[in-house]
């Protein structure tokens, strides 16, 4: 729903394959966040909204290098500039710490 | 560009082959003094994409882009205007309501402490709508004080509309920052920020119309495309085509 926060702890994956999701407030990633592209619809296209995204310890995954995301995908991030901030990392953000982001789209 | 284009015209020709399709954005390099004659169209048609690419337009071009190649005594000089594709099947971005208006753009910000002690790995991502103004420390793409980044690049992106900055280099060694295009993008815009950073590998990127950001640092209020505050750095083959003020500013 709208609005609400996710944990993914150490050890679990969570592969996301809706078409759109909510407005999520806060994504806490210490296990693994995948997207996965659409086997074989090409013109796909995946919507996903968040207000924060904090990688810590975790992996995030939009492709890989050896199988980029070849369907389209848009990662929306919502904020303002009065809105709380994450120490260090601040808001409408994706931040990693001793983690892994992956973020990749055709090969062009 | 194969050829100049005149201003209010429809059609550009290309020098080399291209996979862009028809609905994908793409950019255009000022050739004047005045760099915001840079200009974002989309592919209304292209033809013979394989050979020299002629692509059409979705609305007249309001500004002249020279292509040719100039010859002062025995060097030749490349002045033909550059093109950058924009779209990239991976969307990084700031919402549509307010992120223009308040200039208030998504970030990453990338941090921990140690050598290696994380990677950020990216690809043909397209980030847009990011950047937070006047903000110091909240970029599109910020690699903040970990060491040594061996695992770590940022190819084939690109970054367009952003209200500060596009790749931050603070305080990493070894980063390898390799063809991005970078388009319409605040403040310094590969910006090496502290001076202790060495071994970072910048290669082959595209940059143009990199504008003033009058509330940032300082030396933000006369931008470059590329900021290098230490020369222990590799800059090789990169394209500063338009900026405010300067293309490459070694602050040493």
């Amino acid at each position: 729903m709208d609005g609400e926060s996710i944990h993914i702890p150490k050890g679990l994956n969570l592969l996301v394959d809706i078409d759109e999701s909510p407005e999520i407030n806060a994504l806490i990633v210490e296990g693994s966040l995948i997207f996965a592209p659409h086997a074989t619809d090409k013109t796909h296209h995946r919507k996903f909204h968040a207000h924060y995204i904090f990688v810590s310890g975790g992996t995030m995954e939009v492709g890989t290098a050896e199988f980029p995301y070849d369907s389209k995908i848009t990662i929306t991030m919502y904020g303002t500039i009065s809105d709380p901030y994450l120490p260090l990392y601040g808001n409408k953000c994706i931040g990693l710490r001793e983690a892994t982001l992956d973020m990749h789209g055709a090969v062009r | 560009m194969k050829e100049t284009a005149e201003a209010g015209s429809s059609t550009i020709k290309l020098s080399v082959a291209v996979d862009w399709q028809v609905g994908e954005e793409i950019s255009i390099a000022s050739t004047s003094y005045n760099s915001r004659e840079a200009e974002q169209r989309t592919i209304k048609a292209i033809t013979d994409a394989d050979t020299h690419p002629i692509i059409t337009l979705d609305k007249p071009l309001e500004y002249k882009h020279f292509a040719g190649i100039e010859t002062y005594g025995d060097k030749e000089i490349d002045m033909r205007a550059e093109v950058g594709l924009l779209t990239r099947s991976v969307v990084y971005k700031g919402e549509d309501e307010h992120t223009v208006d308040n200039q208030y753009g998504a970030i990453i910000f990338i941090h921990s402490e140690g050598d290696d002690s994380l990677r950020a790995r990216l690809s043909y991502t397209e980030f847009t709508q990011v950047g937070q103004a006047f903000k110091v420390g909240r970029y599109p793409v910020h690699f903040h004080l970990i060491g040594t980044v061996h695992e770590s690049y940022a190819q084939g992106n690109a970054v367009h509309t952003s209200f500060n900055r596009a790749f931050t280099i603070h305080g990493n060694e070894y980063l390898r920052i390799t063809e991005n295009v970078v388009f319409n993008a605040m403040g310094h815009n590969v910006f090496i920020e502290d001076g202790i950073e060495r071994h970072n590998y910048v290669a082959r990127n595209l940059i143009m119309m990199t504008k003033r950001s009058w509330s940032l640092l300082n030396t933000d209020q006369t931008p470059a495309c590329f900021w290098i505050t230490n020369p222990n750095n590799d800059f090789i083959d990169n394209h500063a085509a338009g900026s405010d003020r300067y293309g490459y500013w070694y602050d040493l």
